[in-house]
């Protein structure tokens, strides 16, 4: 098991969703970075849609009182195991009593911890992910135990311990195609749109990704629709939110773009005051 | 009406009806639910229903171009929609306590509070869809004479189980949450609970009536809702 002894600034169990109750208004939630985390699992044997600890720099510092095998993949950041820097490339052996702790990130935005089997905390709804709410708490806190699948040798076998974990690339733009209210946009709204450079804001959160532009465009409430994580929606008074996974279900601002998967793993990975623009597919 | 398709991201489609709503939308919106649940199921993840909209999500697997190209659509008015339409009686005290912005209301509405309080709870209000909050129900009903603009500065914390007037619409808070509605009263239930299937407890298609209850009986209802042993009694 492992033992927070320190929360870092943004950290929470997340698998790949919690599928079937948004129908009931209950988030999709699930790992910002599909890509980094479904990799961090795969590399230890684990299915892709075994559970995670995502978090955001500074992380958290964690006891384990137990053997485990993890890797970390996703925003690029040291990783000390009793204060001694490991290679981060690979899996990593950790002892029993070990306490892990990180460095800042360099590059991107949330890392993912994996452990070989998974961490087990409760499954509501069908997912592990946190949600506040839902499950107890929103992120983990100082104190909490977080039960992880015991190491066996046969396991051990699993973990591809000669392959490497990819890097995280940071693009300065992000696949979209037009959202459901693209269409009725003037011309000169949607170039404005599409030709403007961003900046990811500092008050981003996994509910939400707002994005700052100098050129403002105004567009009028709709009647409340779905929305969906990756929903790019503009307010009466210009203000531009990017929808992430712990988003509502629905919602009453104008949906001018949708983000591709792959451009909803390139938005996760901009660190507030970067810039990008938006790419259409079509 | 049949309503449009489109492509909505990667693995989504959002199906259309005109932004005019009415009953009539509301019960094909229903159908195509019920028909994409039986006819579709096994490609569809889930559905997130609207006021004219609703939103299907598609295994990952599959080509959601393809998936359009291919929908053969419904006669949404042959399709049987096997709904037990459930009326249920909602408790909410509406005394001074719970229901900081009852003065407001009645001021705004020109009339007495009592008399808000008579119209809220003398409609049965229809559950279009639940959005928002986990477990909230946007509802269709609120009698004219009781719109109120939302407050202007919206308040960080609105207690669970508070009922709010926000423009043309009423409902109650299923969580704790941030919110500008005008709040009138209070509901002791919990609305959704993690421990039921479904988790919560108004779905689509359903109906609502508020009664009135005093804080005696907020207090009572609260405590067997909180021990999981207070059943809401439902009209057939």
């Amino acid at each position: 098991m492992i033992e927070v002894q320190h929360p870092g600034i943004y950290s929470s169990v997340q698998d790949l969703g919690r599928f079937g109750n948004r129908r009931f208004g209950v988030p999709l939630s699930g790992v910002m970075d599909k890509e980094m985390a479904i990799a961090a699992n795969l590399i230890l044997g684990n299915p892709g849609s075994t559970a995670v600890l995502e978090f955001a720099s500074p992380g958290p510092r964690l006891f384990f009182s137990k053997p485990a095998i993890i890797a970390v993949a996703g925003a690029a950041t040291t990783v000390r195991v009793n204060g001694e820097e490991v290679n981060t490339e690979s899996p990593i052996l950790v002892e029993t009593n070990s306490l892990i702790s990180f460095g800042r990130a360099t590059a991107g935005v949330w890392s993912y911890l994996s452990v070989k089997g998974g961490i087990l905390s409760p499954e509501v709804l069908g997912s592990r992910s946190f949600f506040p709410g839902v499950t107890k708490s929103g992120r983990i806190e100082a104190g909490d135990i977080l039960e992880v699948a015991t190491l066996s040798e046969l396991s051990t076998q699993e973990v591809a311990w000669g392959d490497k974990l990819p890097q995280i690339e940071i693009y300065a733009e992000v696949q979209v195609y037009p959202g459901p209210e693209f269409s009725m946009l003037s011309e000169i709204q949607k170039l404005a749109i599409l030709e403007s450079e961003y900046e990811v804001s500092p008050q981003s959160n996994r509910m939400a990704t707002l994005v700052h532009t100098s050129r403002i465009v105004k567009v009028p409430e709709i009647t409340t629709g779905p929305v969906q994580p990756g929903t790019v929606q503009v307010t009466p008074s210009g203000k531009m939110v990017v929808l992430m996974r712990d988003a509502q279900t629905t919602g009453g601002y104008s949906r001018v773009l949708q983000l591709s998967d792959i451009g909803f793993s390139q938005i996760t990975r901009i660190s507030p005051g970067k810039k990008f623009r938006f790419g259409l597919l079509q | 009406m049949q309503p449009t398709i489109v492509k909505f991201g990667d693995n989504g489609i959002l199906f259309r009806w005109p932004e005019a709503f009415n009953e009539e939308t509301h019960y094909e919106i229903l159908s195509l639910d019920a028909f994409l649940q039986k006819k579709y199921g096994d490609a569809i993840n889930e559905t997130v229903l609207a006021y004219t909209s609703l939103a299907a999500f598609l295994k990952e697997s599959l080509d959601t171009d393809e998936f359009i190209n291919d929908f053969e659509w419904p006669q949404l008015d042959t399709v049987e929609v096997n709904l037990e339409t459930v009326t249920y009686v909602v408790p909410v005290c509406y005394e001074p306590h719970f229901a900081m912005d009852l003065p407001r209301v009645a001021e705004h509405c020109g009339m007495k509070e009592e008399e808000v309080i008579l119209l809220h709870t003398s409609v049965t209000y229809d559950v279009r869809f639940i959005g928002f909050l986990p477990g909230f129900p946007y509802l269709s009903g609120l009698d004219r004479r009781l719109y109120t603009p939302r407050i202007e500065e919206p308040r960080k914390f609105i207690e669970k189980g508070s009922v709010g007037i926000g423009g043309k619409q009423t409902g109650i808070y299923t969580m704790n949450s941030p919110g500008g509605w005008n709040i009138i009263g209070k509901c002791p239930l919990n609305l959704f609970d993690i421990n039921n299937s479904p988790p919560s407890l108004f779905r689509p298609g359903d109906k609502l009536v508020f009664k009135a209850i005093s804080m005696e009986e907020f207090e009572r209802i609260g405590s067997l809702a909180d021990r999981g042993n207070f059943e809401i009694k439902k009209l057939l």
